[in-house]
């Protein structure tokens, strides 16, 4: 780690892949910096993972190079560069104990054996798998796997991390737990960590940015308060959370807002500088969350009458949908606060109201 | 499993509990039928008198005769030797072309495939008159070949004999270890091999330290195999051994054409008792890995 | 081989380099030497002449079809021969009366009918196989991890013990002066040895007893994966055992006995030991045809030619067995994917 820390850590340029006919990496390039925590988030197939591989070696790109730590190592097998990763499946290796599995690395690089053993010790401690040096894989649970995993790599001192999807095989209250130690290890480590999955809620938690991937291309890379709240695509908008996509026609502009016509007559006034200027149909985005609904009291801006049409009970929260005279649907996510007094059922007249600054206008 | 006429029909469960009663009878009366004739064959390999189905008593008479006829003891040793090389020289063929066939993607890796199974398929009456024909057609050329190289000194000649009998058993035994070795990889995580690579091994020593642990039941099953086979063989090898490498089993046969001998008893004893130790041994490996 | 690595995609996906050929060499070397070439000399051969003195083929005098002549023709040149058979009718009072004859046609050449004959005798293997080794192969696949692998190392033991030693066990039993005829006798039940090995029964009795695991490992092969909850499935949905058996169990183990039904029936036409030990020679199958042109018989071509006639054969079961097994793995596969 003596580099120059201005440099970037790991640099895509321009990196292609393609499967027969498949082009499963189109074109991307994208920056990681030094000590940072990057997700690459999408559903299956979106080239997430053969992004990671092509950063571990695994694949080679068909166009464009691959940097990492200033270093072209686009043509450098494997076991040559200096990335571990944490396999999707552990890949621990069944006829080695843990403490073995975790020394295999540094074995490898033949380093003298009172600093491997003191290594895997500190490696052991950092995990809390103390009492656990001698047990075979097998005998472990999934979350010990998951740290013996971790452990095998990090001990390596890699300059970057890679984690592919290493929670799915997980429970859910584990993963929890796990996305917070993760977090809190790369904090204390300071290495470089790209983490693959297709999971919102691991990617929002614990990344310092994520990029959003789809087909092959990157669709968004910005930090989880900018892919929540303002995505810049419907896939990422339709990917993350939920959000009523509809398309608006801008009916006129009154400095940074205008007025957007949604079907015939039903309009609503955003907060639209985004807008190009010449654009006369756009689509725009409102988060479930972010409609409010107040019994049915006095028109404030941006309100509008509607009619509970069904009633999902989700725990934390309510799930609605509301029907507008004009026959305008919206999804719309309340804190279930009800309890013994039910307010919310189904055929109830409300007034929904939505800040303008939470229309998000997006590519189509 | 035509109980369906029975009452039972409108309780099925009922029904489909009764068939596999049935089939547990079944099993234990083919296994009755299977291991009937061996244990009689082992019974009376003890049997004091000669060709009598009335026990006359308990000795080990035939065991010994067996110990001491001559050319059995050579076939015994011709086939520990035979089987011995086999074994090695398929467990190497067959792993590393399991290995290879599993991890690269060949042209023409189907017929690859296919021409490994021939073997295994071929009816060993073929196999037999094939390789004997070739060896007999290519006798001269290499026997002239070693005249010439080595002048009138040269006594090595090439004939039927023990490194025939060998190609012709590694040529059916490897694809059994090759087999073997290919369902055992085609189980493995294809991550164990990266996992290898990523923490800095070469292929060769990934080969070495992880792959080749992670299938040795595969590779220990698949060599055990092929010694059995070897020890048993006998269509094959009837038409390529030489009267010097003549295997035990070849021995056995000219034996019971004979007709009845309790020597020959005592034989399969030992035959029988040999096999169900290394079936046992090879299963056991096999199921460690799971 | 880091060269290899260097365009490394996912497992079985890469391309060799000339490292990954270079070790395969080896191996497709031996099968070339040992595979590929005695079948193309065999092929050969078998339109050679033989040598009169020792039975060898002349490769350098001239090719012929005079042994495949032999094998579909007679002597005298003829493919089928027309037989007349007596039709004897019993009186009343038991004496025997010809009251016409009766014209059968038959297949002239003795080669084409041992053919004929070893056929019959691995297909009638082959069924009673089948019928023996199913419910069988059933119950291992149906039964718990414990006894399962108890039951299967119980097939497997005298699978590889080796047909000798098997076929020598029944003959201790079989034989004139064997375990069956002696309690026979010594039992009273009899007062003369009858022989009962040297017939056709014995030969297929041995045939069965030697090949019957290779019918029950596949076959327990497709059970075992066979999901238990379609059988489940079946039931609930108001079939009766024999229904699901009919629409849902067999077309799912249909691959393992095809499997089966290969592994028994080739080596089962083409063996030569057992129908000489258990049917005397009185029998004869291809195999022991076969095998006496290279040892007793001294006509080697001939033998190439039987041989190549039993490879053809061989090989259009295969492809019309290749054709209906794919159609039904097929829907095999589509039940797994799930």
């Amino acid at each position: 780690m003596n580099s120059d820390p201005s440099k970037p850590m790991v640099e895509l340029r321009a990196v292609s892949k393609r499967y027969g006919d498949l082009l499963a990496v189109r074109d991307v390039s994208l920056t990681v910096r030094r000590g940072e925590f990057l997700t690459l988030l999408g559903p299956s197939g979106c080239g997430k993972t053969t992004l990671l591989r092509m950063l571990a070696g695994f694949e080679t790109p068909d166009a464009g190079c691959v940097l990492i730590d200033a270093e072209d190592v686009t043509a450098l097998p494997p076991n040559r560069r200096d990335v571990n990763q944490v396999f999707q499946s552990y890949a621990l290796f069944p006829h080695l104990t843990v403490e073995k599995n975790i020394a295999f690395g540094l074995q490898m690089k033949r380093l003298p054996k009172a600093e491997i053993a003191a290594k895997v010790r500190h490696a052991i401690d950092l995990v809390a798998l103390q009492g656990k040096e001698a047990a075979m894989p097998a005998t472990l649970s999934g979350g010990q796997k998951q740290r013996v995993a971790l452990a095998r790599a990090i001990v390596c001192e890699p300059k970057v991390l890679l984690l592919d999807e290493p929670l799915s095989a997980l429970d859910a209250k584990l993963r929890g737990q796990m996305q917070i130690e993760l977090k809190n290890l790369q904090r204390t480590l300071g290495i470089t960590f790209v983490f693959v999955t297709h999971a919102q809620d691991e990617a929002l938690t614990m990344s310092d940015r994520i990029a959003v991937l789809h087909r092959g291309a990157i669709e968004q890379l910005g930090t989880a308060d900018e892919i929540y709240h303002r995505p810049k695509t419907r896939f990422v908008a339709e990917f993350i959370g939920q959000a009523n996509m509809m398309t608006a026609s801008v009916r006129n502009r009154e400095g940074a807002d205008a007025l957007l016509a949604i079907g015939g007559e039903f309009t609503l006034r955003a907060h639209v500088a985004a807008i190009p200027a010449t654009a006369q149909s756009v689509t725009i985005s409102i988060r479930a969350e972010k409609i409010q609904i107040c019994g049915d009291g006095a028109a404030a801006e941006n309100s509008f009458a509607a009619e509970i049409e069904d009633v999902l009970f989700r725990g934390e929260m309510l799930q609605l949908t509301v029907r507008t005279p004009d026959g305008l649907r919206f999804a719309v996510v309340i804190a279930n606060t009800g309890g013994a007094r039910k307010p919310h059922q189904v055929g109830n007249r409300v007034r929904c109201v939505i800040h303008r600054s939470d229309i998000v206008v997006v590519d189509s | 499993m035509n109980d369906a006429t029975t009452p039972t029909r409108t309780r099925p469960f009922f029904g489909m509990a009764l068939v596999n009663r049935l089939c547990g009878w079944w099993t234990a009366l083919v296994l009755a039928f299977l291991y009937l004739p061996l244990a009689l064959l082992i019974a009376y390999s003890f049997n004091a008198s000669r060709l009598n189905v009335v026990w006359e008593g308990f000795t080990v008479r035939w065991y010994r005769e067996m110990l001491a006829n001559e050319p059995l003891i050579r076939a015994l040793k011709n086939s520990v030797l035979i089987a011995g090389v086999t074994t090695i020289l398929s467990v190497v063929i067959g792993t590393t072309g399991a290995w290879l066939l599993h991890s690269y993607r060949y042209r023409f890796r189907r017929l690859w495939e296919a021409l490994v199974f021939v073997p295994i398929a071929v009816p060993e009456v073929i196999m037999g008159i094939g390789l004997l024909i070739l060896f007999t057609a290519v006798a001269p050329g290499i026997n002239g070949f070693l005249d010439s190289a080595f002048g009138a000194a040269n006594e090595t000649r090439f004939a039927l004999g023990f490194v025939t009998t060998i190609i012709a058993h590694v040529t059916f035994c490897f694809p059994l270890v090759l087999v073997a070795v290919q369902a055992r990889l085609a189980d493995l995580d294809p991550a164990m091999e990266e996992a290898a690579l990523d923490l800095g091994a070469t292929p060769l020593v990934a080969f070495w330290r992880v792959i080749v642990p992670c299938i040795m039941p595969a590779i220990i099953s698949g060599a055990l195999m092929a010694f059995t086979l070897s020890m048993d063989e006998v269509l094959v090898t009837y038409f390529v051994c030489g009267p010097e490498s003549k295997t035990l089993p070849l021995e056995i046969y000219d034996n019971v054409r004979k007709g009845l001998n309790p020597m020959l008893n005592a034989i399969s004893a030992v035959f029988v008792a040999a096999t169900a130790i290394l079936v046992v041994i090879a299963e056991r490996i096999r199921r460690i890995g799971r | 081989m880091q060269a290899a690595h260097a365009t490394a995609a996912r497992v079985g996906g890469r391309r060799p380099g000339l490292v990954g050929w270079l070790l395969l060499c080896p191996m497709l070397l031996w099968l070339a030497a040992f595979v590929v070439v005695p079948t193309l000399i065999l092929a050969y051969a078998s339109f050679t002449r033989a040598d009169e003195d020792t039975g060898f083929p002349i490769y350098r005098g001239g090719l012929t079809f005079e042994n495949y002549r032999r094998i579909v023709l007679d002597d005298d040149g003829h493919f089928l021969r027309t037989e007349q058979e007596e039709i004897t009718t019993v009186d009343r009072d038991g004496t025997e009366r010809v009251t016409g004859t009766h014209a059968t046609t038959v297949i002239a050449a003795p080669y084409l009918r041992v053919f004929g004959s070893s056929l019959l005798y691995a297909g009638i293997t082959t069924v009673l196989c089948v019928f023996v080794g199913y419910p069988m192969a059933w119950y291992i696949g149906r039964a718990n991890e414990r006894t399962r692998n108890r039951l299967l190392m119980l097939v497997m033991i005298p699978f590889w013990t080796g047909f000798l030693i098997r076929t020598y066990a029944w003959i201790t039993i079989l034989a004139t002066d064997g375990l069956l005829n002696g309690l026979l006798q010594y039992t009273h039940a009899i007062t003369q040895p009858f022989g009962m090995l040297y017939t056709p029964g014995a030969v297929v009795l041995g045939l069965v007893y030697s090949y019957l695991p290779f019918m029950i490992l596949p076959i327990y092969g497709s059970v075992e994966k066979l999901d238990h909850t379609l059988v489940e499935a079946a039931l609930d949905l108001g079939a009766g055992p024999l229904a699901t058996f009919r629409k849902i169990i067999l077309p799912l183990t249909r691959p393992g006995i095809a499997a089966g039904v290969l592994l028994v029936f080739v080596p089962a036409v083409g063996m030569y030991a057992i129908s000489s030990l258990m049917g005397g020679g009185r029998t004869p199958m291809i195999g022991d045809v076969i095998q006496n042109q290279f040892f007793t018989g001294r006509d080697w071509p001939f033998g190439c030619a039987l041989g190549i006639t039993l490879v053809a054969m061989f090989v259009a079961a295969f492809a019309i067995l290749a054709k209906f097994r794919s159609s039904v793995t097929g829907s095999d596969h589509a039940f797994r994917a799930r």
